[in-house]
Protein backbone atom coordinates (compact mmCIF):
# COMPACT_ATOMS: atom_id res chain seq x y z
CA UNK A 1 0.00 0.00 0.00
CA UNK A 2 2.85 2.35 0.85
CA UNK A 3 4.08 2.03 -2.74
CA UNK A 4 0.72 3.10 -4.17
CA UNK A 5 0.62 6.10 -1.82
CA UNK A 6 4.19 6.89 -2.81
CA UNK A 7 3.28 6.80 -6.52
CA UNK A 8 0.36 9.18 -5.91
CA UNK A 9 2.64 11.49 -3.93
CA UNK A 10 5.28 11.55 -6.68
CA UNK A 11 2.72 12.17 -9.42
CA UNK A 12 1.28 15.04 -7.37
CA UNK A 13 4.76 16.39 -6.63
CA UNK A 14 6.01 16.42 -10.21
CA UNK A 15 2.67 17.74 -11.51
CA UNK A 16 2.89 20.61 -9.02
CA UNK A 17 6.50 21.37 -9.99
CA UNK A 18 5.39 21.91 -13.57
CA UNK A 19 2.71 24.39 -12.46
CA UNK A 20 5.34 27.06 -12.12
CA UNK A 21 5.91 29.62 -13.49
CA UNK A 22 2.29 29.97 -14.69
CA UNK A 23 2.01 33.33 -12.88
CA UNK A 24 4.73 34.78 -15.06
CA UNK A 25 3.17 33.36 -18.19
CA UNK A 26 -0.30 34.66 -17.43
CA UNK A 27 0.25 37.88 -19.35
CA UNK A 28 0.97 35.79 -22.48
CA UNK A 29 -2.25 33.81 -22.07
CA UNK A 30 -4.44 36.26 -23.95
CA UNK A 31 -1.72 37.63 -26.19
CA UNK A 32 -0.94 34.25 -27.77
CA UNK A 33 -4.25 32.51 -26.99
CA UNK A 34 -2.62 29.95 -24.71
CA UNK A 35 -4.94 27.32 -23.28
CA UNK A 36 -4.17 25.59 -19.98
CA UNK A 37 -2.18 22.66 -21.36
CA UNK A 38 -0.14 24.95 -23.61
CA UNK A 39 0.88 27.02 -20.60
CA UNK A 40 1.70 23.77 -18.83
CA UNK A 41 3.82 22.70 -21.81
CA UNK A 42 5.78 25.97 -21.70
CA UNK A 43 6.22 25.51 -17.94
CA UNK A 44 7.74 22.08 -18.53
CA UNK A 45 10.16 23.45 -21.12
CA UNK A 46 11.24 26.26 -18.79
CA UNK A 47 11.55 24.02 -15.72
CA UNK A 48 13.49 21.34 -17.61
CA UNK A 49 15.91 24.02 -18.80
CA UNK A 50 16.33 25.16 -15.20
CA UNK A 51 16.98 21.52 -14.22
CA UNK A 52 19.55 21.31 -17.00
CA UNK A 53 21.38 24.31 -15.57
CA UNK A 54 21.09 22.98 -12.00
CA UNK A 55 22.58 19.65 -13.09
CA UNK A 56 25.92 21.42 -13.56
CA UNK A 57 26.01 22.32 -9.86
CA UNK A 58 26.26 20.13 -6.78
CA UNK A 59 22.90 20.82 -5.12
CA UNK A 60 20.66 18.89 -2.79
CA UNK A 61 17.88 17.24 -4.83
CA UNK A 62 15.49 17.26 -1.87
CA UNK A 63 15.72 21.04 -1.55
CA UNK A 64 15.24 21.51 -5.31
CA UNK A 65 12.18 19.22 -5.33
CA UNK A 66 10.45 20.88 -2.41
CA UNK A 67 11.34 24.41 -3.46
CA UNK A 68 9.73 23.85 -6.86
CA UNK A 69 6.70 22.18 -5.26
CA UNK A 70 6.16 25.23 -3.04
CA UNK A 71 6.44 27.56 -6.03
CA UNK A 72 4.05 25.26 -7.91
CA UNK A 73 1.47 25.33 -5.11
CA UNK A 74 1.65 29.13 -5.01
CA UNK A 75 0.95 29.18 -8.75
CA UNK A 76 -2.03 26.85 -8.40
CA UNK A 77 -3.61 29.02 -5.69
CA UNK A 78 -2.99 32.22 -7.58
CA UNK A 79 -4.43 30.99 -10.84
CA UNK A 80 -7.06 28.51 -9.69
CA UNK A 81 -10.02 30.47 -10.99
CA UNK A 82 -8.33 31.93 -14.04
CA UNK A 83 -7.62 28.53 -15.59
CA UNK A 84 -10.73 26.69 -14.39
CA UNK A 85 -8.83 23.59 -13.30
CA UNK A 86 -11.93 21.90 -11.94
CA UNK A 87 -13.51 21.86 -15.42
CA UNK A 88 -10.37 20.68 -17.14
CA UNK A 89 -11.32 17.02 -17.42
CA UNK A 90 -8.38 16.23 -19.70
CA UNK A 91 -6.15 17.07 -16.75
CA UNK A 92 -8.03 14.48 -14.68
CA UNK A 93 -7.59 11.96 -17.48
CA UNK A 94 -3.88 12.78 -17.49
CA UNK A 95 -3.66 12.11 -13.73
CA UNK A 96 -5.59 8.86 -14.07
CA UNK A 97 -3.36 7.53 -16.86
CA UNK A 98 -0.25 8.70 -15.01
CA UNK A 99 -1.28 6.52 -12.12
CA UNK A 100 -2.11 3.53 -14.33
CA UNK A 101 1.19 3.64 -16.21
CA UNK A 102 3.21 4.33 -13.07
CA UNK A 103 1.87 1.19 -11.41
CA UNK A 104 2.67 -0.67 -14.61
CA UNK A 105 6.30 0.43 -14.26
CA UNK A 106 6.26 -0.43 -10.56
CA UNK A 107 4.88 -3.92 -11.04
CA UNK A 108 7.41 -4.77 -13.75
CA UNK A 109 10.43 -2.80 -12.65
CA UNK A 110 13.09 -4.39 -14.86
CA UNK A 111 15.71 -2.13 -16.41
CA UNK A 112 16.36 -3.01 -20.02
CA UNK A 113 19.78 -3.19 -21.66
CA UNK A 114 20.93 0.44 -22.10
CA UNK A 115 19.09 1.42 -18.96
CA UNK A 116 21.14 -1.01 -16.86
CA UNK A 117 24.43 -0.46 -18.67
CA UNK A 118 24.54 3.28 -19.33
CA UNK A 119 21.70 5.42 -18.03
CA UNK A 120 21.26 4.07 -14.50
CA UNK A 121 24.85 5.00 -13.62
CA UNK A 122 24.20 8.59 -14.64
CA UNK A 123 21.03 8.61 -12.55
CA UNK A 124 22.98 7.20 -9.57
CA UNK A 125 25.54 10.00 -10.02
CA UNK A 126 22.85 12.66 -9.56
CA UNK A 127 20.98 10.60 -6.95
CA UNK A 128 24.11 10.59 -4.79
CA UNK A 129 24.33 14.36 -5.03
CA UNK A 130 27.03 14.76 -7.68
CA UNK A 131 26.83 17.06 -10.67
CA UNK A 132 27.36 16.74 -14.42
CA UNK A 133 31.11 17.31 -13.96
CA UNK A 134 31.41 14.10 -11.98
CA UNK A 135 30.01 11.92 -14.76
CA UNK A 136 33.50 11.10 -15.98
CA UNK A 137 34.10 9.21 -12.70
CA UNK A 138 31.06 7.00 -13.17
CA UNK A 139 31.41 3.28 -13.80
CA UNK A 140 31.76 2.30 -17.47
CA UNK A 141 30.49 5.78 -18.22
CA UNK A 142 30.09 6.24 -21.92
CA UNK A 143 31.11 9.84 -21.56
CA UNK A 144 29.61 11.16 -24.74
CA UNK A 145 25.99 10.60 -23.69
CA UNK A 146 23.91 13.60 -22.57
CA UNK A 147 22.26 13.49 -19.18
CA UNK A 148 19.08 15.58 -18.86
CA UNK A 149 16.66 12.65 -18.57
CA UNK A 150 18.73 10.95 -15.89
CA UNK A 151 18.71 14.15 -13.82
CA UNK A 152 14.89 14.08 -13.76
CA UNK A 153 15.00 10.36 -12.98
CA UNK A 154 17.34 10.96 -10.03
CA UNK A 155 15.37 13.97 -8.78
CA UNK A 156 12.14 11.98 -8.46
CA UNK A 157 13.89 8.85 -7.14
CA UNK A 158 15.69 10.87 -4.46
CA UNK A 159 12.40 12.30 -3.21
CA UNK A 160 10.56 9.01 -3.11
CA UNK A 161 9.65 7.30 0.17
CA UNK A 162 10.40 3.96 -1.42
CA UNK A 163 14.07 3.81 -2.25
CA UNK A 164 13.94 1.97 -5.58
CA UNK A 165 15.08 3.42 -8.87
CA UNK A 166 11.77 2.70 -10.66
CA UNK A 167 10.15 5.55 -8.73
CA UNK A 168 12.34 8.00 -10.66
CA UNK A 169 11.08 6.69 -13.97
CA UNK A 170 7.63 8.09 -13.15
CA UNK A 171 9.17 11.34 -14.40
CA UNK A 172 9.27 9.93 -17.96
CA UNK A 173 5.67 8.67 -17.69
CA UNK A 174 4.38 12.09 -16.70
CA UNK A 175 6.14 13.99 -19.48
CA UNK A 176 5.09 11.36 -22.02
CA UNK A 177 1.42 11.58 -21.02
CA UNK A 178 1.48 15.36 -20.90
CA UNK A 179 2.75 15.44 -24.49
CA UNK A 180 -0.16 13.26 -25.61
CA UNK A 181 -2.70 15.31 -23.64
CA UNK A 182 -1.35 18.62 -24.99
CA UNK A 183 -1.70 17.31 -28.54
CA UNK A 184 -5.29 16.21 -27.86
CA UNK A 185 -6.19 19.36 -25.95
CA UNK A 186 -5.48 21.42 -29.04
CA UNK A 187 -8.77 20.20 -30.57
CA UNK A 188 -11.34 20.61 -27.76
CA UNK A 189 -12.77 17.11 -27.85
CA UNK A 190 -15.47 16.13 -25.35
CA UNK A 191 -14.77 13.94 -22.31
CA UNK A 192 -15.56 10.57 -23.87
CA UNK A 193 -13.61 11.33 -27.07
CA UNK A 194 -10.66 12.67 -25.05
CA UNK A 195 -10.40 9.62 -22.81
CA UNK A 196 -10.80 7.32 -25.82
CA UNK A 197 -8.08 9.20 -27.71
CA UNK A 198 -5.68 9.15 -24.75
CA UNK A 199 -6.30 5.41 -24.44
CA UNK A 200 -5.84 4.75 -28.16
CA UNK A 201 -2.71 6.88 -28.48
CA UNK A 202 -1.07 5.44 -25.39
CA UNK A 203 -1.88 1.94 -26.62
CA UNK A 204 -0.28 2.80 -29.95
CA UNK A 205 2.82 4.47 -28.52
CA UNK A 206 3.46 3.12 -25.02
CA UNK A 207 6.36 0.70 -25.23
CA UNK A 208 7.08 -0.65 -21.76
CA UNK A 209 10.63 -1.68 -22.70
CA UNK A 210 11.47 1.93 -23.55
CA UNK A 211 10.26 3.10 -20.17
CA UNK A 212 12.74 0.70 -18.61
CA UNK A 213 15.61 3.12 -18.37
CA UNK A 214 15.79 4.40 -21.95
CA UNK A 215 15.61 8.08 -22.82
CA UNK A 216 13.44 7.63 -25.90
CA UNK A 217 10.10 8.53 -24.24
CA UNK A 218 11.49 11.90 -23.16
CA UNK A 219 12.73 12.61 -26.67
CA UNK A 220 9.33 11.47 -28.02
CA UNK A 221 7.62 14.07 -25.82
CA UNK A 222 10.02 16.94 -26.48
CA UNK A 223 9.60 16.49 -30.22
CA UNK A 224 5.81 16.64 -29.86
CA UNK A 225 6.27 19.84 -27.79
CA UNK A 226 8.40 21.53 -30.42
CA UNK A 227 5.97 20.66 -33.22
CA UNK A 228 3.06 22.07 -31.22
CA UNK A 229 5.11 25.22 -30.69
CA UNK A 230 5.87 25.45 -34.41
CA UNK A 231 2.10 25.40 -35.03
CA UNK A 232 1.74 28.23 -32.55
CA UNK A 233 4.57 30.42 -33.86
CA UNK A 234 3.22 30.18 -37.40
CA UNK A 235 0.52 32.59 -36.33
CA UNK A 236 2.87 35.33 -35.09
CA UNK A 237 4.80 37.69 -37.32
CA UNK A 238 7.39 39.21 -35.01
CA UNK A 239 10.01 37.62 -32.83
CA UNK A 240 8.43 36.84 -29.47
CA UNK A 241 8.38 34.69 -26.37
CA UNK A 242 7.14 31.61 -28.27
CA UNK A 243 10.14 31.68 -30.62
CA UNK A 244 12.44 31.71 -27.62
CA UNK A 245 10.50 28.81 -26.08
CA UNK A 246 11.03 26.90 -29.32
CA UNK A 247 14.78 27.52 -29.05
CA UNK A 248 15.04 26.35 -25.44
CA UNK A 249 12.97 23.31 -26.34
CA UNK A 250 15.55 22.51 -29.02
CA UNK A 251 18.19 22.88 -26.32
CA UNK A 252 16.45 20.17 -24.27
CA UNK A 253 16.37 17.85 -27.28
CA UNK A 254 20.15 18.20 -27.59
CA UNK A 255 20.71 17.22 -23.95
CA UNK A 256 18.58 14.10 -23.90
CA UNK A 257 20.29 11.93 -26.51
CA UNK A 258 22.97 12.33 -29.16
CA UNK A 259 20.44 11.79 -31.97
CA UNK A 260 18.99 15.08 -30.74
CA UNK A 261 21.50 16.94 -32.92
CA UNK A 262 20.05 15.32 -36.04
CA UNK A 263 16.47 15.99 -34.90
CA UNK A 264 17.27 19.65 -34.18
CA UNK A 265 18.78 19.99 -37.66
CA UNK A 266 15.60 18.51 -39.22
CA UNK A 267 13.45 20.88 -37.19
CA UNK A 268 15.62 23.79 -38.30
CA UNK A 269 15.18 22.70 -41.90
CA UNK A 270 11.42 22.57 -41.43
CA UNK A 271 11.43 26.06 -39.90
CA UNK A 272 13.53 27.37 -42.79
CA UNK A 273 11.14 26.09 -45.46
CA UNK A 274 8.03 27.19 -43.54
CA UNK A 275 6.30 29.83 -45.69
CA UNK A 276 4.58 31.62 -42.83
CA UNK A 277 7.77 32.37 -40.92
CA UNK A 278 9.49 35.63 -41.78
CA UNK A 279 13.07 35.74 -43.03
CA UNK A 280 14.51 37.50 -39.99
CA UNK A 281 12.94 34.90 -37.69
CA UNK A 282 14.41 32.15 -39.84
CA UNK A 283 17.84 33.75 -39.39
CA UNK A 284 17.18 33.90 -35.66
CA UNK A 285 16.43 30.17 -35.59
CA UNK A 286 19.44 29.36 -37.74
CA UNK A 287 21.80 31.30 -35.45
CA UNK A 288 20.30 30.15 -32.15
CA UNK A 289 20.06 26.45 -33.08
CA UNK A 290 23.62 26.49 -34.44
CA UNK A 291 24.87 28.16 -31.24
CA UNK A 292 23.17 25.51 -29.09
CA UNK A 293 24.61 22.65 -31.13
CA UNK A 294 28.07 24.23 -31.00
CA UNK A 295 27.81 24.84 -27.26
CA UNK A 296 26.94 21.23 -26.52
CA UNK A 297 29.69 20.02 -28.84
CA UNK A 298 32.26 22.24 -27.12
CA UNK A 299 31.26 21.19 -23.59
CA UNK A 300 31.56 17.50 -24.45
CA UNK A 301 34.71 17.92 -26.51
CA UNK A 302 36.62 20.04 -24.01
CA UNK A 303 35.55 18.34 -20.84
CA UNK A 304 35.08 14.71 -21.85
CA UNK A 305 37.16 14.88 -25.08
CA UNK A 306 34.48 12.73 -26.62
CA UNK A 307 31.61 13.27 -29.02
CA UNK A 308 29.60 10.36 -30.25
CA UNK A 309 28.13 9.59 -33.66
CA UNK A 310 26.27 6.30 -33.80
CA UNK A 311 27.59 3.95 -31.12
CA UNK A 312 31.00 3.64 -29.42
CA UNK A 313 33.64 2.73 -32.01
CA UNK A 314 31.38 3.76 -34.91
CA UNK A 315 33.36 4.22 -38.12
CA UNK A 316 32.23 5.09 -41.64
CA UNK A 317 33.07 2.84 -44.58
CA UNK A 318 35.45 4.23 -47.21
CA UNK A 319 33.95 6.43 -49.89
CA UNK A 320 34.82 3.95 -52.65
CA UNK A 321 32.80 1.23 -50.88
CA UNK A 322 29.51 3.15 -50.95
CA UNK A 323 28.19 1.32 -53.96
CA UNK A 324 30.15 -1.89 -53.63
CA UNK A 325 28.20 -5.14 -53.97
CA UNK A 326 28.92 -6.09 -50.36
CA UNK A 327 27.43 -2.85 -49.01
CA UNK A 328 24.51 -2.78 -51.46
CA UNK A 329 23.47 -6.16 -50.09
CA UNK A 330 22.50 -4.38 -46.89
CA UNK A 331 19.61 -2.56 -48.56
CA UNK A 332 16.96 -5.36 -48.51
CA UNK A 333 17.68 -6.14 -44.86
CA UNK A 334 17.43 -2.49 -43.83
CA UNK A 335 14.22 -1.92 -45.78
CA UNK A 336 12.77 -5.03 -44.16
CA UNK A 337 13.78 -3.68 -40.74
CA UNK A 338 12.01 -0.42 -41.49
CA UNK A 339 8.83 -2.26 -42.43
CA UNK A 340 9.00 -4.35 -39.24
CA UNK A 341 9.36 -1.15 -37.19
CA UNK A 342 6.33 0.43 -38.89
CA UNK A 343 4.31 -2.56 -37.68
CA UNK A 344 5.89 -2.43 -34.23
CA UNK A 345 4.82 1.22 -33.91
CA UNK A 346 1.55 1.26 -35.90
CA UNK A 347 1.36 5.03 -35.64
CA UNK A 348 3.61 4.93 -38.73
CA UNK A 349 1.19 2.73 -40.65
CA UNK A 350 -1.70 5.06 -39.82
CA UNK A 351 0.41 8.07 -40.81
CA UNK A 352 1.42 6.50 -44.15
CA UNK A 353 -2.21 5.59 -44.90
CA UNK A 354 -3.49 9.08 -44.09
CA UNK A 355 -0.71 10.79 -46.07
CA UNK A 356 -1.36 8.51 -49.05
CA UNK A 357 -5.06 9.31 -48.85
CA UNK A 358 -4.38 13.04 -48.80
CA UNK A 359 -2.01 12.79 -51.76
CA UNK A 360 -4.49 10.64 -53.69
CA UNK A 361 -7.36 13.07 -53.25
CA UNK A 362 -4.93 15.91 -54.04
CA UNK A 363 -5.49 17.60 -50.74
CA UNK A 364 -1.92 17.53 -49.47
CA UNK A 365 -1.28 21.05 -48.19
CA UNK A 366 1.98 22.83 -47.48
CA UNK A 367 1.11 22.66 -43.76
CA UNK A 368 1.45 18.90 -43.83
CA UNK A 369 4.74 18.93 -45.67
CA UNK A 370 6.72 19.22 -42.45
CA UNK A 371 5.49 15.83 -41.24
CA UNK A 372 6.36 14.18 -44.52
CA UNK A 373 9.81 15.81 -44.63
CA UNK A 374 10.50 14.77 -41.07
CA UNK A 375 9.37 11.23 -41.83
CA UNK A 376 11.55 10.93 -44.93
CA UNK A 377 14.61 12.48 -43.27
CA UNK A 378 14.28 10.28 -40.22
CA UNK A 379 13.87 7.10 -42.27
CA UNK A 380 16.87 8.09 -44.37
CA UNK A 381 18.97 8.78 -41.29
CA UNK A 382 17.97 5.49 -39.66
CA UNK A 383 18.82 3.71 -42.89
CA UNK A 384 22.14 5.52 -43.44
CA UNK A 385 23.52 4.86 -39.95
CA UNK A 386 23.62 1.13 -40.67
CA UNK A 387 24.32 1.37 -44.39
CA UNK A 388 27.48 3.44 -44.02
CA UNK A 389 28.96 1.79 -40.92
CA UNK A 390 32.19 -0.14 -41.10
CA UNK A 391 31.17 -2.85 -38.67
CA UNK A 392 30.60 -6.54 -39.42
CA UNK A 393 27.83 -6.56 -36.78
CA UNK A 394 25.80 -3.85 -38.57
CA UNK A 395 22.73 -6.10 -38.82
CA UNK A 396 22.78 -6.75 -35.08
CA UNK A 397 22.94 -3.00 -34.37
CA UNK A 398 20.19 -2.35 -36.92
CA UNK A 399 17.87 -4.93 -35.40
CA UNK A 400 18.27 -3.68 -31.82
CA UNK A 401 18.54 0.09 -32.20
CA UNK A 402 16.77 1.19 -35.38
CA UNK A 403 13.33 0.89 -33.81
CA UNK A 404 14.31 3.23 -31.00
CA UNK A 405 15.49 5.93 -33.41
CA UNK A 406 12.14 5.82 -35.17
CA UNK A 407 10.15 5.67 -31.94
CA UNK A 408 11.59 8.97 -30.72
CA UNK A 409 10.01 10.95 -33.52
CA UNK A 410 6.80 8.96 -33.91
CA UNK A 411 4.91 11.34 -31.60
CA UNK A 412 4.66 14.10 -34.17
CA UNK A 413 2.49 11.92 -36.39
CA UNK A 414 -0.12 11.97 -33.62
CA UNK A 415 -0.58 15.67 -34.38
CA UNK A 416 -1.01 14.92 -38.07
CA UNK A 417 -3.50 12.12 -37.30
CA UNK A 418 -5.45 14.38 -34.93
CA UNK A 419 -5.58 17.05 -37.62
CA UNK A 420 -6.87 14.49 -40.08
CA UNK A 421 -9.39 13.11 -37.59
CA UNK A 422 -10.74 16.56 -36.84
CA UNK A 423 -10.92 17.58 -40.48
CA UNK A 424 -12.56 14.47 -41.90
CA UNK A 425 -14.57 13.07 -39.00
CA UNK A 426 -15.56 16.02 -36.83
CA UNK A 427 -15.73 18.86 -39.35
CA UNK A 428 -16.11 17.05 -42.68
CA UNK A 429 -17.14 20.23 -44.50
CA UNK B 1 -32.04 15.35 -16.10
CA UNK B 2 -31.12 13.37 -13.00
CA UNK B 3 -31.47 10.07 -14.90
CA UNK B 4 -29.34 11.43 -17.73
CA UNK B 5 -26.59 12.39 -15.31
CA UNK B 6 -26.79 8.96 -13.71
CA UNK B 7 -26.51 7.29 -17.10
CA UNK B 8 -23.50 9.42 -17.96
CA UNK B 9 -21.87 8.55 -14.66
CA UNK B 10 -22.55 4.88 -15.28
CA UNK B 11 -21.04 5.13 -18.77
CA UNK B 12 -17.92 6.74 -17.30
CA UNK B 13 -17.57 4.01 -14.67
CA UNK B 14 -17.97 1.27 -17.32
CA UNK B 15 -15.42 3.00 -19.54
CA UNK B 16 -13.01 3.31 -16.65
CA UNK B 17 -13.33 -0.36 -15.70
CA UNK B 18 -12.83 -1.32 -19.34
CA UNK B 19 -9.65 0.76 -19.58
CA UNK B 20 -8.34 -0.63 -16.29
CA UNK B 21 -9.00 -4.15 -17.53
CA UNK B 22 -7.48 -3.66 -20.99
CA UNK B 23 -4.47 -1.98 -19.42
CA UNK B 24 -4.06 -4.89 -16.98
CA UNK B 25 -4.12 -2.33 -14.17
CA UNK B 26 -5.92 -4.68 -11.77
CA UNK B 27 -3.08 -7.17 -12.16
CA UNK B 28 -0.50 -4.42 -11.64
CA UNK B 29 -2.21 -3.23 -8.44
CA UNK B 30 -2.48 -6.82 -7.23
CA UNK B 31 1.23 -7.33 -7.87
CA UNK B 32 2.09 -4.14 -5.97
CA UNK B 33 -0.05 -5.07 -2.99
CA UNK B 34 1.00 -8.70 -2.86
CA UNK B 35 4.79 -8.44 -3.34
CA UNK B 36 7.32 -6.14 -1.70
CA UNK B 37 9.66 -4.32 -4.14
CA UNK B 38 12.54 -6.56 -3.04
CA UNK B 39 10.48 -9.64 -3.90
CA UNK B 40 9.54 -8.22 -7.30
CA UNK B 41 13.17 -7.35 -8.02
CA UNK B 42 14.26 -10.88 -7.07
CA UNK B 43 11.50 -12.37 -9.21
CA UNK B 44 12.60 -10.32 -12.23
CA UNK B 45 16.37 -10.36 -11.87
CA UNK B 46 16.70 -13.75 -10.19
CA UNK B 47 18.13 -14.80 -6.83
CA UNK B 48 21.06 -16.70 -8.26
CA UNK B 49 20.63 -16.77 -12.03
CA UNK B 50 20.32 -14.05 -14.67
CA UNK B 51 21.38 -10.82 -13.01
CA UNK B 52 21.25 -12.49 -9.55
CA UNK B 53 19.76 -9.56 -7.65
CA UNK B 54 18.96 -11.64 -4.55
CA UNK B 55 22.50 -12.96 -4.08
CA UNK B 56 24.19 -9.60 -4.75
CA UNK B 57 21.91 -7.78 -2.30
CA UNK B 58 22.51 -10.44 0.34
CA UNK B 59 26.28 -10.02 -0.01
CA UNK B 60 26.09 -6.22 0.03
CA UNK B 61 24.29 -6.37 3.39
CA UNK B 62 27.09 -8.34 5.07
CA UNK B 63 29.89 -6.52 3.26
CA UNK B 64 31.42 -3.29 4.56
CA UNK B 65 30.43 -0.80 1.86
CA UNK B 66 33.57 1.30 1.78
CA UNK B 67 34.34 0.06 -1.71
CA UNK B 68 32.31 -1.13 -4.68
CA UNK B 69 32.17 -4.84 -5.34
CA UNK B 70 33.06 -6.05 -8.81
CA UNK B 71 30.48 -8.43 -10.21
CA UNK B 72 31.71 -10.93 -12.79
CA UNK B 73 28.70 -12.02 -14.73
CA UNK B 74 29.60 -13.63 -18.01
CA UNK B 75 27.00 -12.98 -20.63
CA UNK B 76 28.01 -14.28 -24.04
CA UNK B 77 24.55 -14.24 -25.62
CA UNK B 78 23.05 -11.02 -24.25
CA UNK B 79 20.50 -13.07 -22.34
CA UNK B 80 20.71 -10.83 -19.30
CA UNK B 81 22.36 -7.53 -18.56
CA UNK B 82 24.50 -5.64 -16.12
CA UNK B 83 24.34 -6.49 -12.40
CA UNK B 84 26.83 -3.90 -11.17
CA UNK B 85 24.28 -1.13 -10.59
CA UNK B 86 22.41 -3.03 -7.83
CA UNK B 87 24.96 -1.94 -5.22
CA UNK B 88 27.04 0.65 -7.07
CA UNK B 89 28.18 3.88 -5.40
CA UNK B 90 29.69 6.75 -7.36
CA UNK B 91 33.30 7.85 -6.63
CA UNK B 92 34.21 4.68 -4.76
CA UNK B 93 36.93 2.40 -6.04
CA UNK B 94 36.38 -1.27 -6.63
CA UNK B 95 37.55 -3.70 -3.96
CA UNK B 96 40.53 -5.50 -5.48
CA UNK B 97 40.36 -8.39 -3.05
CA UNK B 98 36.72 -9.30 -3.13
CA UNK B 99 34.69 -10.36 -6.15
CA UNK B 100 31.18 -11.62 -6.77
CA UNK B 101 31.07 -14.34 -9.41
CA UNK B 102 27.68 -15.08 -10.91
CA UNK B 103 26.45 -18.01 -13.05
CA UNK B 104 29.89 -19.23 -13.87
CA UNK B 105 31.09 -22.32 -12.05
CA UNK B 106 33.51 -23.18 -14.86
CA UNK B 107 35.65 -20.12 -14.08
CA UNK B 108 36.67 -21.53 -10.70
CA UNK B 109 39.38 -24.15 -10.74
CA UNK B 110 39.47 -26.24 -7.55
CA UNK B 111 42.96 -26.47 -5.99
CA UNK B 112 42.07 -27.35 -2.42
CA UNK B 113 39.34 -26.68 0.15
CA UNK B 114 40.34 -23.05 0.63
CA UNK B 115 42.03 -22.27 -2.63
CA UNK B 116 40.52 -21.76 -6.07
CA UNK B 117 42.01 -20.26 -9.20
CA UNK B 118 39.73 -17.77 -10.95
CA UNK B 119 40.00 -17.69 -14.74
CA UNK B 120 37.36 -15.39 -16.21
CA UNK B 121 37.09 -14.96 -19.98
CA UNK B 122 40.52 -16.61 -20.43
CA UNK B 123 42.12 -14.16 -18.00
CA UNK B 124 43.81 -15.42 -14.86
CA UNK B 125 42.55 -13.25 -12.01
CA UNK B 126 44.50 -15.04 -9.25
CA UNK B 127 43.76 -17.27 -6.27
CA UNK B 128 40.66 -16.95 -4.12
CA UNK B 129 38.77 -18.61 -1.29
CA UNK B 130 34.99 -18.83 -1.17
CA UNK B 131 33.41 -16.65 1.52
CA UNK B 132 29.84 -17.39 0.55
CA UNK B 133 28.23 -19.70 -1.97
CA UNK B 134 24.71 -20.12 -3.27
CA UNK B 135 24.31 -22.59 -6.15
CA UNK B 136 26.38 -21.03 -8.95
CA UNK B 137 26.91 -17.67 -7.24
CA UNK B 138 30.10 -17.03 -5.27
CA UNK B 139 31.49 -14.33 -3.04
CA UNK B 140 35.26 -14.63 -3.30
CA UNK B 141 38.19 -13.28 -1.26
CA UNK B 142 41.67 -13.01 -2.77
CA UNK B 143 44.38 -14.98 -0.95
Amino acid sequence: MIEIINIIYLIAGVTLIFFSPTVLLYKFKKKYGLIFFETYLINIILILNIFLILSFFTLNLNYIFFLFIIIGIANVFYLYKKYNFNKNYLFLIFLLFSFLYSIKIASNLKLEWDGAVIWIFRAINFYEGFSFWNLKNVHDGSLAYPHLGTYGWALVWKNSFVDYEYTGRIFYILIYLISICVAINKYYFNFITSIALVFVFTTLTFDQALFSGYQEPLMFSLIIFIFLLIHKINKSNSLNFLHWTCVINANLILWVKNEGVAFVIYILLILLIEKKIKKKIKIFFLLSFSTLILMKFLIFNFYFTENLTGWKGYQFINFNQFLSYEILQRIPFLIFQLIIIFFKYPIYIIFILFVSYRILIKNFKHDNLKYLIFFILNCLMSFSIYYFVDDPRWHFHASVTMDRILYQTSGIYLIFILNFYQKYFLNPK
Amino acid sequence: MKILKLKLLLACVVLLILILHLNKSFLDIYSLLKFEPHERMTKIYGDCGGESYGFIKKISKIYNKKLNLRVLNDNPNFTFNNSTWFTYNVNKDYDKDKIILINNINSLKYLDENKYQLIFKNKNLGYFKILQKDNTCFFLQRI
